[in-house]
């Protein structure tokens, strides 16, 4: 039972959070949000852009802040599966060799899976398991991760040389994905400043704890959400499906498959951890708004002609908010 | 004050189910009244008698379908979620309201509940107007009234008359007969208006299923607009739903009851005048009540020539100037020649069928038609008031018409015409009944209109015509017994002012008949 207390430590917590982050980082308010509200709903985030975007900082600085233990995987196309998930070595100990669990850098709190599209899926999917099961199999033993545990994956465009797309599988597992935009004139000033000037860019001390996170984990589950709402987020789904009635005529024109449930939970959950984050006490449906891209983006397969003709995801998912009414 | 939630629901939810019954309400009234406006329209189109009570039902159906449908509305469950959502949406309330809503139905207690709950304790103070009735109700209400007005209004103003059929001709006719006759109300009259109406004979049976319709319909029929008149003019050709056609019998029996009606009449001058003449000079100067109550008798019975009733009346209502044997003997010279010819004839009349009417006269006949036309002229013009009479046939024969045969120009010579003011209207100066002195001084254009009526000569009548709508009277002619009508057309004119028609429309629609009748009929 959530008590008032909790809800008052939780919000702290996070007000301070977002706060010694914002410090560190310049702009991107809607990842660090974004990245926060992964946290929240015990889900993995996606973050997607060109090279320098500071999506590295981003979860180091999320790591730091949290005080948990932080891991980072380059990922390349020589990555091998057993180089994340760690694999059985042949130790030697009292005269007597054995095989003995090394457990690779999935074995953190906070796991940075940098340019997550640059390893074959092969090695991508070996990421599967952690991120949705929190365990991890090697062999026959399958071991468990520890809570808080979020997977902050950063990916470069699709386009660029040398990527793989992510399957489908692995990508739908991902709570939210963010677009890492390019800074403003003022933050790229802002930025270039507190890069070289002094001691450089500092990490902030840690403000939150485990506890404090799976606390508010909880709260932001208790934060009730409307009928109304429930049923408009599952309308809302229904409509990025071609075959579905409620779709604009565009999504049936250019999607080869909708969002699955996974994105309505993510929807919700997403805009709890968002209205919890905005201070207040239910959701609303601006909540759902904010979160409607982020959660759905990344789970819609478009068709040959939506790829032919380099038809925008963004734009799609515009259509279909303004397709569907709030009142049915 | 603590917050009933409980409470605002159930406001709430009563409000949703009447909002909900008002819209199926004007639904299923907008609907009913659609459904009767076209039921009225298509009851006025075709004529359909419709009797007054029913303008009470036109809006019984749409208030019983919103009745039901409002019954139905206020049974369906509101989805109270969605309602709240709107209320929510309406107040600004961040759904808070709906949210709470979850938490109720969720149950336990929660620290968010309470939150909420102080939120929107003094947020929902105007929850109403988040629930207004919604405009598609008032649109469709809106629109069932004007449905019902129109149906009503279709059912009170009476629509022109396209065009009368000729099985209803008839029934328009006879009504047409009792408005000009200004005693028609009078019962001792119902014979009389029989014989100048010959139209009735054989439409009793439709008069009394008319008398169940309503009062309506016979303002249709004789209220037609200017522009059914003028369709009326200019869509139809004369033989088309224009003209009916009058029985050789029908003429018979008119021509039987007026000759039957102006022999009394002069009978009973005839007696007045021997009284005066035996009476001593101071005591004939006035009628005897026993006179006048015949007089009156006479007038009433109907079926005289005009000039013939207006003559009675004068005699009724004698001026100073004039003395009571002065206008007997005047009223008398109208019976001369008939008096000297009747004697002679009226065996014949009686046993040989009256052949034709006021539109036929048979071409064995035309050597005496134009002796009696020669004779007319001599007549100080009384003819030319007159139109054609229908004479009898010395053969014997029934005149037949030629139908097809007979060009419209043979009616010239056949005509009635009220060419005494104005020789140049219909058949006035043309026709055989118009001649007047100067014309019997153009003798050799008569002898054209001779020519012209060889026409007829060549082919027999078949069937007679009667313009509909058309005003007739009795002809002057009628008081030799001989079965004559002619057209009164400052009557006509008269109705057609009454109905709005331009004054120069008025020749329009003279100009129409001349054409249709070559002369007028």
């Amino acid at each position: 039972m959530i008590t008032e207390r909790d809800l008052e430590v939780a919000q702290t917590v996070f007000r301070r959070l977002t706060s010694s982050i914002e410090e560190v980082i310049v702009g991107h308010d809607e990842i660090i949000r974004a990245a926060l509200t992964a946290l929240l709903c015990k889900g993995n985030l996606i973050l997607e852009g060109v090279p320098g975007l500071g999506k590295t900082l981003l979860v180091r600085t999320l790591a730091a802040s949290l005080g948990l233990k932080f891991s980072r995987i380059q990922f390349t196309p020589d990555l091998m599966p057993a180089d994340i998930v760690g694999t059985d070595i042949i130790t030697e100990e009292s005269g007597r060799r054995q095989f003995t669990f090394s457990p690779g850098p999935v074995f953190a709190n906070v796991v940075l899976a940098d340019e997550i599209n640059r390893a074959t899926p092969k090695t991508q999917s070996a990421l599967l398991e952690a991120m949705e099961e929190r365990t991890v199999t090697v062999g026959s033993h399958t071991y468990g991760l520890e809570e808080p545990y979020i997977v902050l994956a950063t990916q470069n465009p699709i386009e660029m040389e040398g990527t793989y797309p992510l399957p489908e599988a692995q990508i739908d597992r991902f709570l939210l994905k963010a677009n890492v935009r390019f800074p403003s004139l003022d933050e790229l000033v802002a930025i270039t400043e507190r890069n070289t000037e002094g001691v450089g860019i500092r990490l902030p001390e840690p403000t939150a704890t485990a506890e404090d996170i799976l606390t508010s984990r909880e709260v932001v589950r208790e934060i009730p959400i409307a009928e109304g709402l429930r049923d408009y987020v599952a309308r809302l789904l229904l409509a990025t499906h071609p075959n579905s009635e409620h779709s604009p005529p565009r999504i049936r024109e250019y999607v080869e498959y909708g969002a699955s449930p996974r994105g309505a939970l993510a929807l919700i959950l997403g805009a709890k951890a968002n209205a919890f984050l905005a201070g207040e006490v239910n959701v609303r449906r601006e909540d759902i708004r904010e979160l409607f891209h982020a959660a759905l983006a990344h789970r819609l397969v478009l068709n040959f002609k939506g790829e032919a003709e380099g038809v925008s995801v963004d734009e799609l998912l515009a259509d279909v908010w303004e397709h569907v009414p709030a009142n049915a | 004050m603590p917050f009933d939630y409980s409470r605002f629901l159930g406001v709430l939810e009563a409000r949703a189910r009447r909002l909900r019954g008002l819209s199926l309400a004007s639904l299923g009234w907008a609907g009913t009244s659609a459904a009767v406006l076209a039921g009225m329209l298509a009851v006025r189109l075709l004529r359909i008698p419709l009797p007054y009570w029913s303008l009470s039902a036109l809006v019984l159906p749409p208030l019983f379908a919103g009745a039901v449908a409002y019954a139905i509305g206020r049974s369906s469950q509101p989805r109270i979620p969605l309602l709240l959502l709107r209320v929510d949406d309406a107040l600004g309330l961040k759904a808070r309201l709906s949210s709470l809503y979850e938490l109720r139905q969720r149950g336990g207690g929660s620290i968010f509940r309470q939150r909420i709950e102080s939120e929107v304790r003094d947020a929902i103070s105007g929850w109403r107007s988040a629930l207004p009735i919604a405009r598609r109700t008032i649109v469709q209400g809106s629109a069932g009234v004007c449905c019902v007005a129109l149906a009503f209004g279709l059912a009170v103003v009476p629509l022109p008359s396209v065009s009368q059929s000729p099985l209803n001709l008839a029934d328009t006719l006879s009504t047409l007969a009792q408005d000009l006759r200004p005693d028609s109300t009078d019962g001792s009259a119902a014979p009389a208006t029989e014989a100048t109406a010959p139209m009735t004979l054989r439409t009793d049976g439709e008069s009394r299923e008319q008398s169940d319709t309503t009062a309506l319909e016979a303002s249709d029929r004789n209220d037609a607009t200017l522009d059914d008149i003028m369709r009326d003019l200019t869509g139809l050709s004369p033989n088309e739903a224009v003209l009916v056609p009058v029985s050789p019998d029908e003429i018979e029996e008119l021509a039987k009851l007026q000759g039957e009606a102006t022999r009394a009449v002069r009978q009973l001058l005839e007696r007045i005048r021997d009284r005066l003449e035996d009476s001593p000079p101071t005591d004939s100067s006035e009628l005897t009540p026993e006179e006048l109550a015949a007089l009156q008798r006479e007038i009433d019975r109907g079926g005289l020539p005009p000039e013939l009733e207006q003559g009675l009346n004068e005699l009724m209502n004698r001026p100073e100037s004039r003395s009571v044997e002065e206008i007997v003997e005047q009223l008398l010279d109208q019976f001369g020649d008939d008096a000297e010819s009747e004697s002679g004839s009226s065996e014949d009349e009686e046993s040989a069928p009256p052949q034709s009417t006021a539109v036929a006269r048979s071409p064995q006949n035309i050597d005496e038609l134009l002796e009696e036309l020669g004779q007319a002229s001599s007549d100080e013009g009384q003819g030319s008031d007159v139109g054609v009479s229908a004479g009898p046939n010395e053969s014997g024969e029934p005149s037949q018409d030629t139908d097809g045969e007979q060009s419209a120009g043979d009616r010239s010579s056949i005509v009635g015409a009220n060419g005494m003011e104005d020789p140049s209207q219909v058949g006035g100066s043309e026709g055989p009944g118009g001649a007047t002195d100067e014309e019997e001084q153009r003798e050799p254009g008569f002898v054209r209109e001779e020519e012209g009526a060889k026409i007829g000569s060549e082919g027999e009548f078949v069937n007679e015509f009667v313009t509909e709508g058309v005003p007739i009277e009795l002809a002057p002619d009628s008081a030799r017994g001989e079965p004559s009508f002619r057209v009164n057309y400052e009557q006509i004119a008269s109705i057609l002012r009454e109905r709005g028609l331009p004054e120069g429309a008025i020749e329009i629609v003279r100009d129409y008949f001349n054409a249709i009748t070559e002369g007028g009929s």
